[in-house]
């Protein structure tokens, strides 16, 4: 996953549109709201689990990066910066919600992937899927989404969680060695 | 960016299933925007953002009378050459115009703000907010013997949202400052920096 730069909704670079947006021209905000939405949108849905705390994370994130954006020292890198953000309210959100719920209603998850035709079989894997993620602790399944799913080297997820390499090594191995018991459990392989 | 490729086959499995795309609200974009567009929320602009003292400007006021007997001074202390630099204090750049350099009587807003927490017990405690980023890696409050814990941070004149983080996990708002949901179930404090009188 490259950070710096999500789907081009406009031809104009990210640093382009931070610029017009310092300079007065709020509504370009919405082409930085388009690009990232759907890449982040999957990051926090997998993080929280449940659709409406990740919307709300989400929001959060881009209303926070909106209020700060002078900030950005480096508009080009814009969605790096405002993914530093997301990952922190994920963690937030994480943490206030502890054992209120770990799962997540079966019909919750239906709605959360993208309408698309699949037999019921894959559907109640992605769901145990899901569901295992869940069980990981925060850090550790934090770790693992951003390696393996968003695919960022160890530096970055450093610098992103300010968590050492070696540190986050651990964490990878242990929510994958999790993840594989979780899951033949399911399969009662 | 792709560094140490994945080569358990299960792994991959589960993460290309977790890489399919998820689907938001219609109308999630226009929330964000109706958001942004509230009164209290404006990006701050470069110009407003904090400088290093080096890069400030300053504003020398300078009294006629201030002047003569400053520079008096001067001369005086340059002809018994006892002139020194005292201290690492900013070197006010001082144009002609102005004279003598004096007291820094205006600057561009910035003012410390202590934050302050009492918590005897606690490991850690971490500063996020506005001014940070919501990073609280950035601003760690020190401890005192009486178990309060405190971080100053400048800050321009303005409002900003914060919470503190006690040892990596618990996330609170200050009990001794105004609060307003943080739109996550929880409260964010806020703390507003007045512009100085001059």
């Amino acid at each position: 996953m490259t950070l710096s730069r999500g789907l081009s909704i406009q031809d104009d670079s990210d640093a382009a549109v931070v610029a017009r947006v310092l300079a007065g021209d709020s509504r370009a905000y919405a082409i930085l709201v388009a690009r990232y939405r759907a890449q982040f949108a999957r990051y926090a849905v997998r993080m929280l689990g449940a659709r409406e705390d990740a919307e709300e994370a989400l929001q959060d994130a881009f209303v926070r990066g909106y209020r700060s954006l002078a900030r950005c020292d480096d508009p080009e890198r814009f969605g790096a910066w405002l993914f530093r953000i997301l990952a922190n309210r994920c963690r937030t959100a994480g943490t206030r919600r502890g054992r209120r719920e770990k799962t997540f209603v079966r019909d919750e998850l239906a709605l959360l992937d993208a309408a698309e035709e699949h037999p019921a079989e894959r559907n109640a894997w992605r769901e145990e899927i899901q569901r295992a993620l869940m069980r990981l602790d925060d850090d550790h399944r934090e770790a693992f989404l951003l390696k393996h799913v968003e695919e960022l080297g160890y530096d970055e997820i450093a610098e992103l969680t300010g968590v050492g390499v070696s540190a986050l090594k651990m964490r990878v191995k242990r929510a994958c060695e999790r993840l594989r018991v979780l899951l033949q459990e399911v399969h009662g392989d | 960016m792709v560094t140490e490729r994945n080569v358990d086959p299960f792994i991959d499995e589960i993460a290309a299933e977790l890489r399919r795309p998820v689907r938001l609200d219609a109308r999630f974009d226009d929330r964000v925007m109706a958001a942004i567009e509230q009164p209290d929320v404006i990006p701050l602009r470069p110009s407003m953002m904090p400088r290093p003292w080096f890069g400030r400007r300053w504003t020398i006021s300078v009294t006629p009378v201030g002047a003569m007997a400053a520079a008096a001074s001067l001369v005086g202390l340059l002809a018994l050459g006892i002139w020194r630099v005292r201290d690492a204090a900013p070197q006010l750049a001082a144009d002609s115009a102005s004279g003598p350099v004096l007291t820094p009587v205006a600057d561009n807003g910035l003012q410390y703000h202590q934050f302050l927490i009492v918590a005897p017990n606690a490991r850690s405690i971490m500063l996020e907010g506005d001014f940070n980023d919501w990073d609280g890696s950035k601003t760690e409050l020190t401890r005192s013997s009486d178990g309060v814990w405190s971080a100053s941070v400048l800050l321009r004149p303005g409002q900003y949202q914060y919470q503190f983080v006690i040892d990596d996990t618990l996330r609170v708002a200050d009990d001794k400052a105004p609060r307003v949901p943080d739109g996550l179930g929880g409260e964010n404090s806020v703390v507003t920096i007045s512009p100085r009188a001059r």
